[in-house]
């Protein structure tokens, strides 16, 4: 019931420029964003949008992204929650919520406000589900390999094209004295994630997996098998550490900063952490090459976005706010203070004056063809069970095989369950 | 202070090792308070008569409040717990009943039976490993060392217990670093680097190697409290033991051991406890993994509460657990108190 009455008042709303508001109103804003550069960036869109939107006051709280997961849909539940949050917009985390009908429905906003204009359309995608959108996303995300460009061109290696190029590259690396040319970890289990979308990204043809994703097709089919056996190979020839299983996200990070890695699977989160305090590294960005007769493409992903509760009661302060949020002018703020990149049109990257890897990222986030974030589209305890599932693979409890048909029953489980997304 | 009674007179029991008879205490109650008197030598005297209806209920308006408070902040929550355990729920919206279908699912569930196995084989070794070497250093402490020098030993064993088990358990992260990490480097500088270990990442070792730091950081806490019980026991026992020809195992076993019985039954009953409640050192340690090789039951009830949104399948583990923790609790309360010296 106060879902329907929320979207009454938002079609009814709808149609109203940003203005003044009726009366001073003091909305409740739940973000993570509480460390430089990016806390310092968010003060300052916060700024601009009570600046634009008299009467509107925002009133911040900060707290780290997994916290956040832990409490707010307690927080939501119970009515305490905020008026607006910022959230991964994955189906992993917000499908529960959405299905709750604890988050607000921003379709008609998108539509009368004029977001659909201003938002990339990858991105509006990526935060819609059964046919609407609920958020804003403000976190733009590749995932792929961040490489020492100065190591690869030390030992003569180039930029591998294709997926064979890539393994040979990294043999080489080994060859040089790498022991571990490509690191990554399995703490948390999610890490891994990153890992299988970039391998289904290079493997699987896009329309394979729209078809498995958004028609309930089966994982158990050759192309998938064909990924995981890469993933395994990747650990039986040595590519990645063998104590890989006791890598933290913390511990990868650090082989990859003192080069003991040339090659990390990770995203463009790293990239504000290098522009900071590593502007000396050589670090540059590629997708995982693909294999014959697939596109390349990075799978990108809103890493997070500003949702608005349900159960609010300022509707419309809280849309005004989110409608700033969808400015260039908020979202060159994002990129040049910040170094993170909302996909909003209209953002001039060269004046932000990025650093070469910040551009090349950013390059790569504006390119319209995306491969599939798993942790975007797949319910929490399908993921859950492949990336726990891919530990077992490479610690000999459980064979390729035996991984794919983990996947599949989880997979069924959760459509039979009526928590995939369309459902 | 013996107690005379009209009715009872002091009892005579056998002592612990034949040294004659010793005389036992009438444990005083409030209640015989109120209707005690004393008389011209000092000797607490009770006398018999009939007690009030306000005197009976005295003791029920004095704990009356803090029921109340424990009811609402424990009973309760513990109460909507169980009930959740029926319900299919994400954590919000709405809620479908299921029956026993979460209750029945703990049991048949591979990855949550993993983790009750991981805890039972915790709870075992936590409540002899830590226990026992405190046991064996408080024994050392107090026996052969004089006081500065068991003062000293005694803090820099209990420092560990000092330290939050975050930060232990981020210190002891580093120390298993499979690539840096100081007991690798170790192992290799000393010629063992075929033992070198990914400690963390192998399923088959990773629960011990996080156990291994639970020990480390939770045995200060048992020694200290072992120690003080060890220092109370009357050392006229012991001079009587060794005329005896008590040796020092002998000294132990029926000396020492029913000398500290109150302390180390409290100690192993909040250790199997405590081992129930296990979670930051996993959760920070190894998340669990890998493939929920380190899961124990507060790990899996986060996991299926948070990471997974099955609410309603979290609150059926987790009633599981306190179910588990108050019968470890009665059984251990109980056992002591049909063995308590009073009641022999």
């Amino acid at each position: 019931m106060t879902k329907m009455l929320n979207l009454a008042v938002i079609a009814a709303i709808g149609a109203v420029p940003a203005a003044a508001l009726a009366q001073e109103t003091t909305i409740s804003v739940w973000d993570e964003f509480g460390a430089e550069p990016q806390r310092g960036a968010m003060e300052n869109i916060v700024a601009l949008c009570e600046a634009k939107i008299p009467g509107l006051t925002v009133d911040r709280t900060t707290m780290q992204m997994e916290q956040m997961q832990t409490i707010l849909t307690t927080a939501i539940q119970s009515g305490e929650g905020p008026d607006v949050f910022y959230s991964s917009p994955g189906w992993s985390t917000v499908g529960p919520l959405i299905r709750a009908g604890a988050v607000a429905d921003l379709t008609e906003a998108y539509d009368t406000r004029g977001w659909r204009d201003r938002v990339q359309p990858w991105a509006v995608d990526y935060v819609t589900y059964n046919g609407s959108a609920w958020a804003v996303p403000y976190e733009a995300e590749i995932q792929g390999i961040f490489y020492h460009a100065d190591v690869l061109e030390e030992h003569g290696i180039d930029m591998p094209e294709t997926y064979d190029d890539l393994i040979a590259a990294a043999e080489a690396l080994q060859d040089a004295g790498y022991e571990d040319p490509i690191v990554t970890a399995a703490r948390p289990a999610f890490v891994l994630g990153w890992l299988e979308s970039s391998m289904l990204g290079a493997t699987i043809p896009v329309a394979t997996l729209e078809e498995i994703v958004l028609n309930y097709g089966s994982w158990d089919n050759p192309a998938y098998h064909d990924a995981i056996a890469r993933i395994a190979e990747l650990y039986e020839r040595d590519l990645v550490p063998s104590g890989v299983l006791a890598y933290s996200y913390d511990d990868m990070m650090a082989e990859f900063y003192t080069k003991s890695s040339p090659m990390v699977l990770t995203g463009s989160w790293i990239v504000a952490n290098i522009d900071g305090n590593f502007p000396d590294l050589e670090v540059d960005y590629m997708e995982i090459p693909p294999v014959e007769g697939v596109e390349q493409r990075a799978p990108k992903a809103a890493g997070g976005g500003f949702m608005m509760s349900a159960n609010s009661d300022k509707t419309e302060a809280s849309l005004q706010f989110l409608d700033c949020l969808a400015t260039p002018e908020a979202a060159q703020i994002w990129l040049a203070e910040g170094l993170s990149r909302a996909p909003v049109e209209g953002v001039d990257a060269e004046a932000a004056n990025l650093s070469p890897l910040n551009q090349r990222v950013t390059e790569v986030v504006n390119q319209p063809l995306s491969a599939f974030n798993l942790y975007g589209v797949l319910p929490a305890e399908v993921n859950d069970a492949t990336w726990n599932g891919i530990q077992a693979m490479w610690a000999g409890m459980m064979t390729p095989e035996e991984l794919v048909a983990v996947k599949q029953d989880a997979w069924q489980a959760a459509i039979d369950a009526g928590e995939v997304i369309g459902q | 202070m013996p107690v005379r009674s009209s009715a009872n007179k002091p009892a005579i029991g056998p002592g612990p090792i034949g040294l004659g008879p010793i005389p036992t205490r009438k444990r005083v109650t409030m209640n015989d308070q109120a209707i005690q008197g004393r008389s011209d030598d000092g000797i607490v005297e009770t006398q018999a008569g009939p007690r009030s209806r306000a005197d009976r209920m005295l003791p029920y308006v004095f704990a009356g409040p803090a029921f109340a408070i424990y009811a609402i902040l424990v009973i309760l929550p513990l109460g909507h717990t169980f009930l959740l355990g029926f319900y299919d729920w994400s954590g919000a919206g709405p809620m479908t009943f299921a029956g026993l279908d979460n209750y029945i699912k703990i049991f048949t569930d591979p990855i949550t039976r993993t983790a009750i196995a991981n805890n039972l084989i915790w709870a075992v070794l936590a409540t002899i490993v830590p226990v026992s070497m405190a046991l064996l250093l408080a024994v050392l402490l107090a026996t052969h060392l004089p006081p500065g020098v068991r003062l000293f030993f005694s803090t820099v064993y209990y420092l560990p217990a000092v330290l939050a088990l975050a930060v232990s358990a981020i210190i002891w992260g580093w120390v298993y670093n499979p690539a840096w990490g100081a007991l690798n480097t170790f192992l290799g500088s000393i010629g063992l680097s075929g033992l070198e270990q990914p400690w963390l990442g192998d399923p088959s070792i990773a629960l011990y190697s996080v156990f291994l730091v639970n020990s480390w950081a939770y045995f200060g806490f048992c020694l200290i409290i072992l120690l003080a019980a060890i220092q109370n026991v009357d050392p006229s026992l012991y001079d009587a033991a060794k005329l005896d020809g008590a040796n020092a195992w002998t000294q132990f076993w029926h000396v020492t051991i029913p000398g500290i019985r109150n302390e180390l039954n409290f100690v192993v009953l909040y250790t199997a406890i405590e081992a129930f409640r296990v979670f930051d050192l996993i959760f920070i340690m190894t998340g669990g993994g890998p493939f929920y090789q380190t899961e124990v039951i507060a790990t899996a009830v986060y996991r299926e509460a948070f990471i997974e949104h099955e609410v309603g399948y979290a609150s059926a583990i987790a009633s599981l657990m306190t179910l588990i923790i108050a019968t470890l609790a009665t059984v251990a309360l109980r056992w002591r108190e049909r063995t308590a010296p009073e009641n022999q």
